[in-house]
């Protein structure tokens, strides 16, 4: 089942007095459960991307559609709504509010919508991600892949249907990259479609696929994006 | 979660409900304290508030006023108590001792003078009251006796002091006789009405304005509530000036929490966008920046009701103000405004800092 669909998607900005093209006509389809990494140089409209595919920013054509639902031409507060509902994000800065201890940080999300999820969610996803016993520590008290792997747990708390990461891997060493990975590697198993955008070439070890976009087009140059690009 | 947002910066977040406890002390006490003076110049002016001096008009040629218009003036103000007076400077003796005085002739001392020791008969035919300063300086008690050029009298009262009642006529000095000591012959020098309220004397000196002077100026009406009026307005414009100083540190108090909510703003700019991007709408993050205003306002105006309430405490104890005025209505009136006044401007001051970080793209505050 799709779980994401960018259908002739163009993205345009203004910048000063020109028109800057950051995607150019995108088709891209990523199944339930997918694990697809988006690669390209500076620039290439890989954040563009996963903006639009988070319902942050809005298409200039195009329908993106989320979780099976059109959202191209949803009011902004539907879109926040929608946000919340379906997709997680994860960012390289990990973005932990620093006055709130690293289960409420993971309950956050709860605070904006009706749902009324306990502190036990909270802890069990702090343990799934190895951090049982750091529930009620701050930021200031957890190293830099803690903090990541409180912003994934952060990032499942509304069981969503899609998980965004912007370089997840970017702030941290060797070994807690691999661990991170693995952990969002194993968000999968419940059904998440992962899409990571992502500079580090261990990313696409985990990825099922990767794509890779080059000055706002799909290339062709990767033989794993059969399902990329061409008519949708 | 906006309360502890607050306690990041404590310092800051402390600055600024210190500029608001100083604002809403500013206007708490400089209004306490422009209601406490007006309230105690009328407990004092009071009572000259409702009396009325009718005085021979000058202008007209009228050096006094002769018995029958006192009785025009009695017949029209009936009800309201008066007394016809007749003025004359002279020298008082006692024990070897003498002072000079006035004399006051009249046949109803009550209607104008007050005793603080003996009493002052309802018709004033044999013996005298003597002022307070008379009594000092000839060292005079009730019962004791006088001597005047006006005869000798034995005392049947002392006058209260000016101190305490402001009159039309001055008790300090005054050496109050029966009007036959000064003779009639000539008329009054002045009629003293005394009426039990303001409204009362006014509709008395309309009385006199309409029958006395009907035909020609024979007299000259002198309300001194028109007096009491004229010193209220001065409060209220005094008390409007003093509220006014207090509202501009109350100003610059707002100004200081829109700089700190501002600051929060932009510190925290990235996390606002990760609120918007897991679901937060714009309400919500307006709400939460709303709170923390509003609790930097609640924390500040208490702590300033709180100081106000010390500084009137003080007033109180220390002053010989009096608990009435300390404690009127209007006390609590001004503590009550000004805890008001400083959670609604904290709250105006929250409302662009609020409204802006909810604007924000969350796409540009992710991406910076």
């Amino acid at each position: 089942m799709t779980a994401v669909e960018l259908i002739g998607v163009t993205k345009e900005y203004e910048s000063g007095d020109r028109r800057v093209t950051a995607l150019d006509d995108i088709n891209v389809t990523v199944d339930e459960g997918e694990f697809v990494s988006v690669i390209g140089p500076s620039g290439s409209g890989k954040s563009t991307m996963l903006n639009l595919i988070g319902l942050l920013d809005r298409p200039t054509s195009g329908r993106v559609v989320v979780g099976g639902v059109d959202a191209t031409d949803m009011s902004e507060s539907r879109r926040t709504e929608k946000r919340g509902e379906v997709i997680g994000f994860v960012f390289q800065d990990f973005y932990l509010l620093p006055n709130l201890t690293a289960e409420e940080n993971v309950r956050m999300p709860t605070a904006f919508n009706k749902s009324r999820v306990d502190s036990g969610r909270a802890r069990e996803l702090l343990g799934r991600v190895g951090l049982g016993d750091r529930v009620d520590h701050y930021p200031n008290e957890l190293s830099g892949g803690q903090k990541q792997r409180v912003a994934i747990a952060r990032s499942l708390i509304n069981s969503p249907e899609v998980l965004l990461t912007d370089e997840p891997t970017g702030n941290l060493d060797l070994d807690t990259s691999e661990r991170i990975l693995g952990e969002i590697s194993k968000v999968r198993e419940t059904g998440v479609s992962v899409i990571a955008v992502t500079h580090d070439p261990m990313v696409e070890e985990y990825a099922d696929r990767t794509v890779e976009l080059v000055d706002g087009r799909l290339s062709d140059s990767r033989s794993d994006t059969a399902r990329v690009g061409g008519e949708p | 979660m906006a309360v502890r947002n607050l306690t990041r910066s404590r310092f800051r977040s402390g600055l600024a409900c210190a500029g608001i406890a100083i604002g809403v002390f500013a206007i708490a006490a400089l209004g306490i304290f422009g209601n406490v003076l007006a309230v105690e110049a009328t407990s004092t002016i009071g009572e000259i508030g409702s009396e009325v001096v009718v005085t021979p008009n000058g202008e007209e040629g009228y050096t006094s006023i002769p018995e029958t218009v006192v009785d025009e003036i009695e017949r029209a103000t009936s009800g309201t108590p008066s007394a016809a007076i007749l003025t004359a400077s002279g020298l008082a003796a006692s024990r070897g001792e003498t002072a000079s005085v006035t004399f006051y002739g009249t046949e109803n001392p009550g209607a104008v003078f007050e005793a603080s020791e003996g009493s002052l008969p309802r018709v004033f035919r044999t013996g005298a009251a003597v002022g307070s300063e008379v009594a000092e300086r000839l060292s005079l008690r009730v019962g004791d006796r006088i001597e005047t050029e006006v005869g000798s009298y034995r005392i049947v009262a002392v006058l209260q002091g000016s101190e305490t009642q402001i009159s039309p006529v001055s008790p300090d000095e005054a050496v109050v006789v029966p009007e036959t000591a000064l003779g009639t012959g000539g008329g009054y020098d002045q009629v003293v009405l005394s009426g039990e309220s303001g409204g009362g004397a006014s509709e008395a000196a309309d009385a006199v304005r309409e029958t006395v002077n009907a035909r020609e100026n024979r007299v000259t009406v002198f309300e001194l509530s028109s007096v009491v009026e004229e010193i209220d307005d001065f409060f209220s414009l005094l008390s409007g000036f003093l509220i006014s100083l207090g509202a501009i540190s109350l100003i610059v108090a707002g100004v200081s929490i829109l700089n700190v909510m501002m600051m929060s703003v932009v510190e925290r700019r990235g996390e606002i966008g990760v609120m918007r991007a897991v679901g937060g709408q714009r309400g919500d993050v307006v709400r939460i920046i709303l709170i923390e205003a509003v609790a930097l306002g609640v924390v500040g105006s208490v702590f300033g009701v709180a100081l106000t309430s010390i500084a009137v405490a003080a007033l109180y104890y220390l002053t010989p103000v009096g608990a009435s005025a300390v404690f009127d209505p209007g006390t609590f009136f001004y503590l009550g405004t000004a805890f008001g006044v400083g959670v609604a401007v904290s709250v105006l001051s929250g409302i662009y800092p609020a409204w802006s970080a909810a604007n924000e793209d969350p796409v540009d505050a992710i991406r910076d």
